[in-house]
Formats: C-alpha cells, sequence, structure tokens
C-alpha cells in the first residue's frame, strides 16, 4: 500500500520579485511496487518532482498524495538517495546506516548495529564498515547510501539521479545491485527513480516517465521481463527499437531546447 | 648519527655554552650579575627540543634554521650585554639574570600561571559553549536569527579592550572582572560566526537529515554541532589569544597576581628582567595552549569539507 498520486500539480520557486515556473500542472500515478523511471534533460523540473515526493518541496498548486494522504515533509515511510554528499562526513558506514534506523525505531544500540552490519553486507561492503565517507569511492559511498535508504525499510524509495557521478563500470554494478535488493523483497518497493541515462531508465523501470520542460511529455510502458541483465538486454531487437524512440524523444526535446533561449545537452 | 651532530645549530649552542660560562666583562655593583646556570639550562633545554624535533622531521630544513636563528639572537644578546657591554645594562638586561628570574621567582611565577590560568579557562570555555550553543539556536530558527544577528554584530565589533577598566572597577573582585572580560571578548564573535555559519551550512547535509526524520535536538546536536566542529576548533587559537590579550589588559589595570600581572609590576619596578622572563613565560604558555589546540584537532576531526 504506497500509491502516489499527482494532482494538477505545478511549483513554482520565488526569489525577490522573479517568479520561476519549475512545474506546470503534473497529474501522474504510481501504483504500488511499481518500478518508475523519470527522465528529461537537464532544467525539466524532474528533480524538483522529486523534492515534491520527498516532502522536502511544496507544491504551488495540486496536490501530491501517498495512499491519499496529502504529502505534509518528510516521512518514515520514504527513502531518499541522492546523487551527492548524502553521508554524514564524520561518521563511519555503519554509523551512517545506523543512524538512519535510530531515527525511525526504539530498538537497542546492538538491534541498530545489527540492522547497519547486515544492510552494509548486503550492498557488498562487509569489509569498509569502519571507514569515513572521505575514505570510500564514489561508488561505495552510493552503496552505503542505499544500504542506509534501505534499512529503515520505507515502502516508497526515491533516487534522485544516484548513479549520475559514476564511471559507467561501476553503474552497471550499481544498477544490477539496485535491482537484486528490489527484486528480493516479498512485497516489493516503490521506486522512483530520476536519470537521464536512457539505457538505465530501461534496464530499471516497468515505465519512464519522459519530462518536457516543466511537464510530462509522455509516458511508456517497458514491457520486458524480470530479471533483466545488461547482457541479454542489448542484443534483444524489441529493446533496440524502445531505446531508438526515446532517443529520439530525447533529442528532439534538445534540439527545440537550442532553437529557443537554453541551451541544454 | 651524522644528521644530529654536524649542523650549524649544534656548534652555534657549543660557542652559546662556551661563551656563557666566560666570565663578564664588568660586575656592576648596583646590577650584579646571576649566576649563568640558568642561562645555560634554558640553552640546553632549546638543544634538547631542538633534536627531539629533528628526529621527528622528514628533511629537519626549517628545523635547522629555526635554532640556527634562535641560537644567532641569543649569542648577539650575550655578546652585546654581558660580554661586550654595549647595551644600557638597566634597559637590556643580560641572558643570564633574565633567565635567572625562573629560578629566582618560580614561586611567584606559578602562582601567577595558576591564577591567569583560572580566569582563562573559565572564560574561554564559559563563552564558547554559550556562543555555540546560543549560536546553533538562533542560526536554526529564522525568526530569531533575523532579530538577533544584527544585534550581536554590532556588540561584536566592540573591542573588549574598551570596556575593561569599566568591568574591572564595576565588578566585586579582580576574578569576576577579567572572567567576564575574557567571556565578552569572544563570546559574541562566537555567536555570531556560529550564526552565520549555521546559516551557510550545506543544503544538502540538512536535506540528508531531514529525509532520515530527525528530530530537532538530533539535527542541532548530532548533525550540525558535528558538522560545525572543524570551524569551531580552527577558530580556538585565534580566539584563544584574544582572550590571552584581553586577560593581560584586564591584569595591567587591576589584578594582584598573574602572568600579565608580573610583567606590568616589573616594568613598574624598573625590573626588565623580570619583565622580559614575564614576556617569555607568557610566549611559552601561549605556544603550549596552541599545541594542545591542534593535539585535540588531530584527535577529534578526522575528515575535512
Amino acid at each position: 500500500m504506497s500509491r502516489i498520486e499527482l494532482r494538477n500539480l505545478s511549483l513554482a520557486y520565488e526569489s525577490g520579485n522573479e517568479r520561476f515556473l519549475a512545474l506546470e500542472n503534473i497529474n501522474l500515478s504510481i501504483e504500488s511496487g511499481e518500478f518508475v523511471c523519470v527522465i528529461g534533460s537537464s532544467g525539466c523540473g524532474k528533480s524538483t518532482l522529486l523534492g515534491v515526493l520527498e516532502g522536502l518541496i511544496f507544491p504551488s498548486f495540486g496536490e501530491a498524495l501517498i495512499d491519499g494522504v496529502p504529502i505534509t515533509g518528510t516521512g518514515p515511510e520514504r527513502s531518499v538517495v541522492f546523487q551527492h554528499y548524502s553521508l554524514f562526513p564524520w561518521m563511519s558506514a555503519k554509523r551512517n546506516v545506523a543512524f538512519g534506523v535510530r531515527q525511525v525505531t526504539s530498538a537497542s544500540t546492538k538491534d541498530v548495529n545489527e540492522i547497519a552490519e547486515d544492510f552494509l553486507l548486503k550492498v557488498g561492503l562487509g569489509g569498509f564498515m569502519d571507514k569515513l565517507p572521505a575514505e570510500l569511492s564514489g561508488g561505495m559511498q552510493q552503496r552505503v547510501a542505499i544500504a542506509r535508504a534501505l534499512a529503515v525499510n520505507p515502502k516508497i524509495l526515491l533516487m534522485d539521479e544516484p548513479f549520475g557521478a559514476i564511471d559507467a563500470k561501476t553503474r552497471v554494478q550499481l544498477q544490477e545491485l539496485l535491482l537484486s535488493l528490489w527484486g528480493a523483497d516479498k512485497e516489493r518497493k516503490t521506486v522512483v527513480f530520476v536519470t537521464h541515462d536512457t539505457d538505465e531508465a530501461l534496464l530499471l523501470s516497468d515505465r519512464i516517465v519522459f519530462m518536457g520542460p516543466r511537464h510530462i511529455e509522455r509516458e511508456i510502458t517497458v514491457p520486458f521481463e524480470r530479471p533483466r541483465s545488461e547482457a541479454t538486454f542489448f542484443s534483444n531487437p524489441e529493446y533496440a527499437e524502445l531505446r531508438k524512440s526515446l532517443v529520439s524523444l530525447f533529442y528532439r526535446g534538445v534540439a527545440e531546447n537550442i532553437g529557443g533561449e537554453e541551451v541544454l545537452i | 648519527m651524522k644528521k644530529y651532530v654536524l649542523n650549524v645549530p649544534n656548534l652555534l649552542f657549543l660557542a652559546l655554552v662556551t661563551l656563557s660560562s666566560l666570565a663578564p666583562s664588568r660586575l656592576d655593583a648596583r646590577n650584579p650579575m646571576s649566576p649563568a646556570s640558568a642561562f645555560v639550562g634554558a640553552i640546553i633545554i632549546v638543544e634538547i627540543f631542538f633534536l627531539f624535533k629533528l628526529k621527528r622531521s622528514r628533511n629537519g630544513m626549517a628545523v635547522k634554521d629555526i635554532a640556527t636563528f634562535t641560537y644567532a639572537s641569543l649569542l648577539l644578546w650575550e655578546l652585546l650585554t654581558s660580554k661586550l657591554d654595549i647595551l644600557k645594562y638597566i634597559f637590556v638586561p643580560a641572558p643570564e639574570n633574565v633567565f635567572y628570574v625562573f629560578v629566582k621567582f618560580w614561586l611567584v611565577i606559578l602562582s601567577g600561571f595558576e591564577r591567569s590560568m583560572i580566569l582563562l579557562v573559565s572564560g574561554f570555555s564559559a563563552a564558547l559553549f554559550f556562543g555555540v550553543l546560543l549560536g546553533i539556536l538562533v542560526g536554526w530558527t529564522p525568526r530569531l536569527r533575523n532579530a538577533v544577528f544584527p544585534v550581536v554584530k554590532v556588540f561584536s565589533t566592540v573591542p573588549a579592550l574598551i570596556y575593561t577598566p569599566y568591568l574591572v572597577v564595576l565588578m566585586p573582585t579582580f576574578g569576576t572582572a577579567s572572567v567576564l572580560v575574557i567571556f565578552l571578548g569572544i563570546f559574541w564573535s562566537t555567536l555570531m560566526n556560529t550564526i552565520n555559519d549555521v546559516g551557510t551550512i550545506d543544503k544538502r547535509i540538512i536535506d540528508s537529515a531531514r529525509i532520515l526524520n530527525v528530530k530537532t535536538n538530533v539535527m542541532l546536536f548530532q548533525v550540525i554541532f558535528p558538522y560545525l566542529l572543524p570551524r569551531i576548533i580552527n577558530s580556538l587559537s585565534v580566539q584563544l589569544n584574544i582572550s590571552v590579550m584581553t586577560l593581560n589588559a584586564a591584569e595591567l589595570i587591576g589584578a594582584d597576581r598573574g602572568m600579565g600581572y608580573f610583567v606590568k609590576r616589573s616594568i613598574d619596578y624598573a625590573n626588565y628582567d623580570q619583565a622580559i622572563a614575564g614576556i617569555i613565560f607568557i610566549a611559552i604558555v601561549l605556544t603550549a595552549l596552541n599545541s594542545l589546540i591542534l593535539i585535540a584537532k588531530r584527535r577529534l576531526v578526522k575528515w575535512q569539507y
């Protein structure tokens, strides 16, 4: 039970007398257990959209609902993985994960530490529990962030370009890790995953929400069976077809923007 | 082994010890020369410290340069005063006399040190504690921040030195006055800096705490405070120097003992050897305190921004 619904959602940032419209009349519903990728060029408002779901930004008009209840702030049923700097630099990997768990349970320190260790093992960081974030690579830091997000057992996982700053090889490993962790749950978590990488979106999601500037341009169902892996994927002709249409959608948007005031690549 | 024996500082060290063991050029009846023992002792302590530092450093260039400079200055001082008698004896006392002050007046110096330290530590830690605590609370609450920050800015621009004499008159004892002076000397700037730091804290840190659903007290003391800790520790040595300055200024006015008072009274009675010894002592104490801060920093802060 964690259905997300956005109704006529608009959002404007105000600074001084300037008003900047970031989202305009968004309507979207995401079913419980669905893996949805939000894709679009930089500046199209996809991170703002996720910010609304996180409960860190509030809509100017319209509603954002989870299971029919309006979002009024952050909540324990939602977890977030950001692109950068979401770990606390003074805490070891284990303490970072344990810190997250401690905010939502009243369990003993021993239990909390056990949960933290358990999730760090799951993301393959058994040998790095006592390292500070600065001592870990970017990919490892995101593994810790994923462990922290999952350790609180959320119903909804929100991911804001989590692998955007990771090198290509590590990114593939992290994508597969994410899929296997998500697929392992009996009651699957609802995932909203923001990215600008079409391949990533196709590999991960059940549905792709393609955003143009400030609005949802198109929703595309991704019909491939799970489990998916990078290897079986590229040889699939259906995949190639879908990818082609998605990429052309992507670059048409970019071309329009180049014709206008913005140049966004 | 060669590294530790054959170098310029060691040569100067031997020259200095030999020179100071020789008899002085003149024995003034009104200003009798003190025994050279304390001076030689001080030189030996410098030498031990030099060898220790030389061992710890990789190439030792800077350590040798500093030692050379120190020994050269002491040598010059020794020559110009007790050996060649060129400088006015009254105004520039010989190093033998200056260092002998530590032997003769150690009890006075030590009790002054104790007194100054108690005042310093209480004023300093109280200002730091309340400055950081209030700074975090005010900085986190937009309404308080907007109202308090401009006021604090005004207060922090007034140097505590200017109202020190008034506070010494106003407060019942010199002790309370100097604690208050030290407190006010750094409280406002600590408060201002903390409010500012909380306001400009990396939004991503705050957001990642928010999405973990932290309560306000956790946000303030388990997220914001540890995040600011490196900055707070970095500011300590500057704050410490300001505190010692205000304390010494207060001691010039109303103390009956203390490190600054020792210097001031010595100057009043034209005991310049004691005054210089007192100044050297303050320098040593300040350096030691700064080293303590550095050690604390290495232990507490294992990460950087």
